[in-house]
C-alpha cells in the first residue's frame, strides 16, 4: 500500500530546484499528487504531496532530496488520502489595509483564530507605506455572517484597519472566464 | 485563490465605484387572474403577486448582503394589463392599476411595471380602455408604471396610437399637476418593446415568457468611468487610441455583468423561479459619479452634445454589449447605455448650459440603448408636437431594428429654461426648449399607419 508524504522545500532561488526535487522523488518511486511553489525576496519555497511505495522511509526521502545540495527539507508522513478543502459556499475574502506597522497580520489572524475561522490562503501587498493583506477565510464555523461583519467593523475601528469582507464567488465571477 | 491584484480591483469596484446590481425584477404572468369582473380580477392579481413575491425583497437583501453587493431596486413586471383586463371599462382598468399598486406596497416593491398594451398595428377595445385609463391610473397610484408599444420593425408604426398617446402624455402630466407632471415620468411609449426588460418604467412580462421569472439589470457607469480614468492615468492619453478605451469598457462591463448574473442566479435559486436574462445596461442615477454623461466627457468631448457625442455613445453602447454578452449566459432586455436626461447629473448640466439640445439628444438616441428618456419639456407643448417628437423617436427604432422609446414630461405651468425636480432616482433638470413647435400638426392629423420598413437595400 502506498504512503503519502507532504514535503516542504526552501532554498535560495536558482535554476534546477524543482528538477532536483522531483527527480529525487521519482527515483524512489514517488508519484506527485499536488504542488505549489512561490518565490519571495530571492528565496524559493515549495510544498508538495507525493505517494511513495510502502517500503520507502521518511529518512530515505530526506536523504535523497538533501544529498549534494543545501535544500531545507521537511517531510510529514500522512495517513490515508489527502483531500483539499472543497470550494465551499463559506469561502470569503477578507481584505485588510492600513498604515504599515509591526503586528498587522498577527492582529488580523488572531481575530480570525478567536472566532474559529480558518485562513485558507493569505497574500499581502505593500504600496509605499500602505500594507494590504488578502485572506481567504473559511467561515463555515460562523453562524451569522452579519454578526461577524459587525465584529469586523468594531475590530476595524480599534485597529485602524480598513476591512472588507466579500464572498469568494464574487471574485471568481468577476475574474475568471 | 484569485490573484491579489484581481482581488484589489474587485474590492475597489464595489467599494469606491458604485458597483451594484441596479435591479432584480420578478416577471409575473397575470393571465390566469382574469375573471368576469374587474373587482375579482383585481383580487386575483393581489393574491398572485403576494404569493409569488412575498419574500422577494428580503431574499434580494439577504443575497446582496451575503455577497457585499447591494441590490438597489427590487421590482416586479407583469403581463401587459390590456390582456388581463380586455373587456373591462376604463374604470375597470383603473381598478386593476390600483390593485397592482396595493400588491406592490404589500410586498415592499417601490415600482411595478406592466400597465401596458401593444398597439403597434392596431388598437383593440381593451387597449383603448387601458390607454384611456392611463392618466387617472398614473396620477392616483404611486408605484405603477405604464408602457405602450406603438411601433415595430415588423409592422411599422401606428400613428393613430401615437397621436392618441400625445394626448395621453399631456393629460397624464396635467393630472399630476401638483407633482410637476410626475405621472408622465411613469409612462413610456416604445417601438420594438422587449418583453424581458427589467428596467422601469418600461418593464413588462411579455406574452412569450414563463409563468414567473427573475431578470437582472446591471449598471455601473461609475465602474466604467473609473476604469477609463485609471487606464488614461496609467498609460497616458497620448499612448491610447479609442480602440484601447473600447477594450477597457468591454473588460469593465464583463466584470460588472458577471457580478449581476451571480446575484441574479442566487436570487432565482433561493426563490425557486427560473432565471431569465441579464440586461447589460449602463443606467445612471442622479448621484455624482454614477453618470453616463461623465463617461462621454472622459472619452473626449468637453461638453455633452458637442460634435462627436453621437459617435462616442455608439462606441460605448457597442463595447458594453460586447463585454456583457461574453460574460452572461443569457442576455436580453434593453442592454446598452441609457441617456435619461433628468436621471444623469452630467446630462442635466449639459441641458442647463445649453450644450445639449433636443435634436442632438435625438441623434444620440439612434445609437443608445433606448431613446428620449426622462426629457422634461414645456407644459404648453401641444399634444400634436408631443406626438410628432414621439413619432420621430419611435421611427428611429422601427427603421433600424432596435428598441427606441420616449418618456417625455410636459411639466405643467413651466416653460423652457425653468427647473424641475422629482427627487430621488428620477432626478432633476432644466426644461428643454422645443423648436418648431406646432409645425407638425398636419403630419400628426393624417393618422393611419407608417408601413413596415423594407428589410433589404439597407443604406
Amino acid at each position: 500500500m502506498n504512503q503519502t508524504m507532504v514535503i516542504s522545500v526552501m532554498d535560495r532561488d536558482r535554476p534546477g530546484i524543482v528538477a532536483d526535487v522531483t527527480e529525487g522523488i521519482g527515483a524512489l518511486g514517488g508519484n506527485l499528487a499536488d504542488l505549489r511553489e512561490s518565490v519571495l525576496c530571492g528565496y524559493f519555497t515549495m510544498i508538495l504531496s507525493a505517494a511513495f511505495p510502502a517500503d520507502v522511509s521518511v529518512e530515505q526521502v530526506k536523504q535523497a532530496l538533501t544529498e549534494g545540495n543545501t535544500l531545507n527539507v521537511s517531510i510529514a508522513p500522512t495517513e490515508g488520502s489527502l483531500t483539499e478543502p472543497e470550494d465551499s459556499c463559506h469561502a470569503y475574502v477578507l481584505t485588510a489595509a492600513g498604515q504599515d506597522r509591526v503586528g498587522l497580520v498577527a492582529q488580523v489572524s488572531r481575530f480570525c483564530c478567536e472566532r474559529g475561522v480558518n485562513i485558507l490562503d493569505l497574500a499581502s501587498h505593500v504600496d509605499s507605506s500602505r500594507y494590504t493583506m488578502m485572506l481567504l477565510l473559511d467561515l463555515s464555523s460562523i453562524h451569522s455572517i452579519e454578526t461577524f461583519k459587525t465584529e469586523l467593523v468594531s475590530f476595524g475601528n480599534t485597529s485602524g484597519l480598513s476591512l472588507d469582507l466579500q464572498h469568494n464567488d464574487l471574485f471568481r465571477a468577476t475574474n475568471e472566464i | 485563490m484569485i490573484r491579489p491584484d484581481q482581488i484589489l480591483k474587485t474590492v475597489e469596484m464595489i467599494q469606491k465605484e458604485n458597483l451594484d446590481v441596479r435591479t432584480v425584477t420578478m416577471g409575473i404572468s397575470l393571465l390566469d387572474c382574469r375573471s368576469g369582473d374587474a373587482e375579482t380580477t383585481a383580487n386575483n392579481i393581489r393574491d398572485k403577486i403576494r404569493n409569488l413575491a412575498g419574500n422577494f425583497v428580503s431574499t434580494c437583501d439577504e443575497i446582496g448582503g451575503k455577497y457585499g453587493v447591494p441590490v438597489v431596486n427590487k421590482r416586479i413586471s407583469v403581463t401587459p394589463i390590456s390582456h388581463v383586463g380586455a373587456g373591462f371599462s376604463r374604470d375597470g382598468f383603473v381598478k386593476l392599476a390600483r390593485a397592482l399598486d396595493q400588491a406592490a406596497a404589500e410586498v415592499g416593491i417601490d415600482i411595478i411595471g406592466g400597465f401596458s398594451a401593444n398597439v403597434e398595428k392596431g388598437i383593440s377595445q381593451g387597449d383603448a380602455m387601458l390607454i384611456d385609463a392611463v392618466p387617472e391610473a398614473l396620477s392616483t397610484t404611486a408605484r405603477v408604471c405604464a408602457s405602450i408599444n406603438a411601433g415595430s420593425t415588423r409592422h411599422g408604426m401606428n400613428m393613430d396610437a401615437v397621436a392618441r398617446l400625445g394626448q395621453i402624455v399631456k393629460e397624464t402630466a396635467e393630472a399630476s399637476n401638483e407633482e410637476c407632471g410626475f405621472g408622465a415620468a411613469k409612462l413610456v411609449v416604445f417601438s420594438n418593446q422587449p418583453g424581458d426588460n427589467p428596467f422601469m418604467a418600461g418593464a413588462i412580462h411579455g406574452l412569450g415568457e414563463a409563468e414567473a421569472v427573475i431578470n437582472v439589470g446591471v449598471s455601473g457607469p461609475g465602474v466604467i468611468a473609473r476604469a477609463l480614468e485609471r487606464k488614461i492615468a496609467d498609460e497616458g492619453a497620448k499612448n491610447l487610441g479609442l480602440g484601447d478605451l473600447a477594450e477597457e469598457i468591454k473588460q469593465a462591463t464583463f466584470r460588472v455583468t458577471r457580478c449581476g448574473e451571480l446575484i441574479g442566479r442566487q436570487v432565482s435559486d433561493a426563490i425557486g423561479l427560473p432565471f431569465g436574462v441579464v440586461d447589460l445596461s449602463l443606467a445612471p442615477t442622479p448621484l455624482v459619479g454614477d453618470s453616463v454623461g461623465e463617461i462621454l466627457k472622459i472619452l473626449g468631448v468637453d461638453k455633452i452634445g458637442a460634435p462627436g457625442s453621437t459617435a462616442i455613445v455608439a462606441m460605448l453602447n457597442d463595447a458594453v454589449k460586447k463585454g456583457g454578452t461574453f460574460a452572461s449566459q443569457s442576455v436580453g432586455g434593453l442592454s446598452g447605455a441609457f441617456i435619461p436626461v433628468m436621471e444623469d447629473s452630467e446630462l442635466a448640466a449639459a441641458v442647463s448650459d445649453g450644450s445639449l439640445v433636443l435634436e442632438k439628444l435625438e441623434a444620440m438616441t439612434c445609437v443608445c440603448s433606448v431613446g428620449l428618456d426622462m426629457v422634461p419639456i414645456p407644459g404648453d407643448t401641444s399634444w400634436e408636437t408631443i406626438a410628432a417628437i414621439m413619432a420621430d423617436e419611435l421611427m428611429i427604432g422601427v427603421i433600424n431594428s432596435k428598441t427606441t422609446a420616449a418618456r417625455l414630461i410636459p411639466v405643467p405651468g413651466k416653460k423652457a429654461g425653468d427647473f424641475v425636480s422629482f427627487g430621488g432616482l428620477f432626478g432633476e433638470s432644466v426644461i428643454l426648449p422645443i423648436r418648431n413647435t406646432g409645425e407638425s400638426n398636419r403630419f400628426v392629423h393624417f393618422g393611419g399607419r407608417i408601413p413596415a420598413p423594407i428589410h433589404s437595400l439597407k443604406n
